[in-house]
């Protein structure tokens, strides 16, 4: 019998330690499943569907059963995570950490914070293992180096996953330096020292202040890799609820956005005129009124977006308002853009086309449950537009902007103005927000354009109809996912689950912000629709016990620019297939909790799963139109469940509420409780938005939507008054990721409330668009 | 050249009024006023959210004509010397800010709502407070603030 078990799952999960053992049972696994689940996409795929037909018309049922293969997903045995470490890991070991002489401690991240507390998370590692207080250290982020490659990503929820052995091991190798020195001066025995606070104390009580022992660390160290950090009985920093280390900064105002620096005090307010239609162009335009207006300085033309296929007009001036009123006195005469007849439908019909066939139908005694899920563009709309400060002169670089992505902003920019990335200088600045769409460095890039064209150093902001309407989205997808199922065997028993497809067909959505460096080493600018392959085999899985699963991508190129949105696929792709799965349930004549804790093939799912269920009191009464629902999400070495309770709406002047949310979270440990809650509560507003209330629409080559007045987030009155958040203890296990991890949960769990609460079965998205009680 | 005079934060300023253009960018770019931030440039975000005398504006849809002899305080003049408004120190207390970019217009409208209101309801905070966009989707940690600081003050 070749059943997958849940012990065989949790002893392959581990890449680290499979990969270097390639002779080994536990490589042997890793290797069958992975490659098993590429050819079951040629021939293998017949000979499986024809056993499990077979199977099903059989007399010998419960043999014929275990027949059908269980077809294990490369994210089973590979996922995103691990492609981002295995290809990160040798330029981890790379930190700023100096003692300095008053004693505090300076720590540059290669990493980039918008927002999802990954700065104070690292500060409290590096307070763990120094032996330090948090707010001893003075942190700030890394400016791109290019020697870092892809060790200086932000994305994929990966921070915490991959700062954690290596900030650990090279800040307690520092502390072992420390500890060193302080015997020696000291005269005593190394294992004597003490160290806390930044002092190293001898039994005597004889004490030496770090800054009196060592400068700190900068650069490679991979000797560190030797180091032993703290054994996680002995913490008392991680693990511990820790408040942002800017809060005070920012309920004062004193934060600083890019736009707030006067790193460059004659970097002057610009704005960009762009073009009515995605792709446009300047044919030709006539600035004089502009140039004559009080505090225009400057008007030049510019090539846009990041890769320069399309252009508008700059204007610089003293003020943005000014820059503004330049702008709206420009005579422009555009020609067309790219795709000035395309609208959503039409993508939509593209894409039907494109789409892989779900698997025929098994015949005889077998039902099945399926649905074609349509979910629209979603902006990112961070708080914070696009914006950068670039100063380019005598073949140099200078940019200031919030980037997550600062290797590949170097490089692009470098390339951009024909000069050498040595001579780009990107500082990295903590923004306000991202959710993907700073993965892309679209106001770096024009800002440099427009200072080496204008001569002179200017800071450019996009303003929020821009960042709106030429700004990038998650593409527009649609899911065809089917499921077939016998409800009981033909000797009692419970009913079985013999097939599972899910067919994704999207626009193209853009990876080449440095991701590809770190997987193909080709990078994703030359393969992009095979690396959109890796990334959608690599992230997406089915973490039920359902027979032949299949899943498939396929992704056409579309003239809206795209980037990930607080996850890859999973956001859509997940809430599709946990809609299926609720559906195959009540198909079957089971209750969706029963039927998940019998079909999950991961103990991890079931625990979360059930901690929901019990804190959520799953089956309790509802009024009228509300109801209960799950949603489960398995990604970056982490675990969500979530029980939502919705109150729907027959009056379509009153928009569906999500009343009460209770999510349990297993991402292996806990950093810093209070930043994971917090990034749980904004995924789950994330997931309101996106599966309640917005979306964005392409109207012939132009998105329609221009503000937060249209593309409709939610507001206050759209957030549950009660969400309890659960962590599971930590199991020893490497931190997983947790930004992006609760979004899909929670967005299933919506879906699956509103079909109980009201019997439609959701399809299209935004619900309240489609479906009057949304 | 016409010049306007007016308050921020109990100084006075003055400034040449060729044009009108809105407060917002008389405070960032031209008096280094960088507390209350650009979101939309339309009034409906709400990151830019200030005080015009005892009342909310937004100064990004303030005309400059409307600004003079006015008093205005922005999220730089809430704390008296160093000593944080009690929500301003809800807000830390809740660790409310993600990002952080919206929280100065989400302070100053919850100030205003306490001051209306000493003890709001939850509809009470919905309805002053959803007007303020929070990307980030703090606004469970917001309501948890307010209602700390109502208990504070």
């Amino acid at each position: 019998m070749t059943t997958r078990s849940p012990e065989s799952h949790a002893e392959t999960e581990d890449i680290d330690d499979a990969l270097p053992s390639p002779t080994g049972v536990l490589a042997t696994r890793v290797e069958r499943r992975s490659f098993i689940g590429y050819a079951i996409k040629g021939s293998a795929l017949a000979v499986a569907l024809t056993v499990g037909a077979d199977s099903v018309t059989g007399s010998d049922d419960a043999e014929a059963l275990d027949l059908l293969p269980p077809i294990p997903e490369l994210a089973n045995a590979l996922d995103l995570t691990d492609l981002l470490l295995l290809s990160g890991d040798p330029f981890y070991y790379d930190y700023l950490i100096r003692i300095e002489a008053d004693n505090r401690v300076r720590f540059e991240l290669p990493r980039m914070e918008v927002g999802q507390g990954i700065l104070t998370a690292a500060v409290m590692i590096v307070a763990e293992e120094l032996d330090v207080a948090v707010d001893m250290i003075d942190p700030s982020l890394s400016p791109a180096e290019i020697r870092r490659l892809t060790g200086q990503i932000t994305g994929g929820s990966h921070s915490i996953s991959s700062l954690w052995d290596p900030l650990r091991k090279v800040t307690a190798a520092l502390r072992q330096m420390v500890v060193l020195a302080a015997a020696q001066q000291l005269g005593v025995p190394a294992d004597q020292i003490t160290t806390q606070d930044g002092i190293a104390s001898a039994p005597d009580g004889r004490t030496l202040r770090y800054a009196d022992l060592t400068n700190g660390v900068e650069g490679r160290n991979d000797l560190a890799r030797l180091a032993v950090p703290k054994d996680p009985s002995a913490y008392r920093v991680v693990g511990q609820p820790t408040g942002r280390l800017d809060a005070r900064d920012i309920v004062t105002g004193k934060v600083e956005y890019a736009m707030d620096l006067d790193v460059v005090p004659d970097a002057m307010p610009t704005v960009v005129a762009r073009p009515p239609t995605l792709g446009g162009t300047v044919a030709s335009y006539d600035d004089s009124v502009a140039r004559s207006l009080p505090g225009v300085i400057d008007v030049v033309e510019v090539p846009i977006d990041v890769e320069g296929a399309s252009s508008g007009v700059a204007v610089i001036a003293r003020s943005f308002g000014e820059a503004f009123r330049g702008r709206d006195a420009l005579e422009i005469v555009w020609n067309g853009g790219t795709a000035d007849d395309l609208s959503d439908d039409d993508i939509i019909d593209d894409l039907r086309r494109i789409n892989l066939p779900t698997l025929p139908s098994i015949p005889l005694l077998t039902k099945k449950v399926s649905g074609e899920f349509i979910f629209p563009y979603m902006a990112h709309a961070p708080m914070e537009t696009m914006t950068a400060i670039a100063d380019v002169s005598g073949g140099s670089a200078r940019v200031w902007t919030g980037v997550k992505t600062p290797v590949a902003a170097q490089a692009k920019i470098a390339r951009d103005l024909g000069i050498l990335p040595t001579s780009v200088e990107i500082n990295v600045i903590k923004t306000g927000g991202s959710f993907g769409r700073r993965l892309f460095f679209d106001a770096a890039v024009e800002a440099a354009r427009i200072s080496s064209i204008a001569g002179r150093p200017i800071k450019l902001m996009f303003t929020r109809q821009e960042d709106t309407k030429f700004g990038r989205a998650r593409p527009l997808s649609i899911h065809n996912v089917q499921a077939t199922y016998r409800t009981r065997s033909l000797f009692g028993g419970k009913g079985r689950v013999f097939s599972f497809d899910h067919r994704a067909a999207t626009p193209e959505l853009d990876l080449r912000h440095g991701f590809g460096e770190g997987i193909t080493a080709l990078g994703g600018e030359l393969v992009p629709f095979g690396f959109s392959q890796t990334i959608w085999h690599s992230t997406q899985l089915v973490q039920y016990d359902f027979g032949l699963t299949t899943l498939l991508l396929n992704e056409k190129k579309f003239p809206v620019a795209t980037s990930s949105w607080r996850g890859i696929y999973s956001g859509t792709a997940v809430v599709a297939n946990e809609v299926i799965v609720d559906e195959l349930a009540r198909a079957m004549g089971e209750d969706e909790l029963d039927f998940r804790m019998r079909t999950l093939d991961d103990e991890r799912s079931k625990a979360v799963l059930a901690k929901v269920a019990e804190l959520g009191d799953w089956g309790r009464s509802m009024p009228a139109g509300s109801a209960q629902g799950f949603g489960l999400h398995n990604e970056y070495k982490s675990r969500a469940a979530v029980l939502c309770e919705l109150q729907t709406s027959p009056d379509p002047d009153v928009d569906a509420r999500v009343t009460k949310l209770v999510v349990s979270l297993d991402v292996n440990r806990v950093v810093n409780p209070t930043g994971l809650e917090a990034q749980v509560i904004g995924a789950a507003t994330d997931a309101i938005s996106s599966i309640l209330r917005t979306g964005l629409h392409l109207d012939n080559g132009a998105i329609r939507e221009s503000s937060y007045g249209d593309f409709e987030i939610a507001q206050m009155k759209h957030t549950p008054p009660e969400i309890e958040v659960h962590f599971m203890p930590p199991n020893g296990e490497r931190p997983g990721g947790a930004g992006e991890l609760a979004l899909p949960a929670v967005a299933a769990a919506i879906a699956n409330a509103f079909a109980r609460a009201t019997g439609i079965k959701p399809r299209r998205f935004p619900l309240r668009d489609f479906y009057q009680e949304g | 050249m016409p010049e306007i005079t007016f308050n921020v934060n109990d100084t006075p300023v003055t400034i040449d009024a060729e044009n009108d253009d809105a407060l917002l960018y008389l405070l960032r770019d031209r008096l280094g006023v960088r507390g209350p931030k650009y979101g939309c440039g339309v009034g409906v975000c709400g990151s830019c959210t200030s005080f015009q005398g005892g009342e909310l504006v937004r100064p990004c849809i303030v005309p400059m004509s409307d600004a003079a002899g006015a008093s205005f305080t922005t999220i730089e003049g809430l704390a008296v010397d160093d000593v944080l408004h009690p929500v301003q120190q809800a807000w830390i207390d809740e660790d409310v800010a993600q990002c952080g970019y919206c929280q100065a217009g989400q302070i100053m409208t919850a100030v205003k709502l306490l001051e209306r209101i000493p003890n709001p309801t939850d509809q009470d905070i919905d309805d002053a407070m959803s007007e303020n966009y929070c990307r980030c989707g703090t606004y469970h940690r917001i309501r948890k603030a307010i209602k700390r600081a109502a208990a504070a003050l």
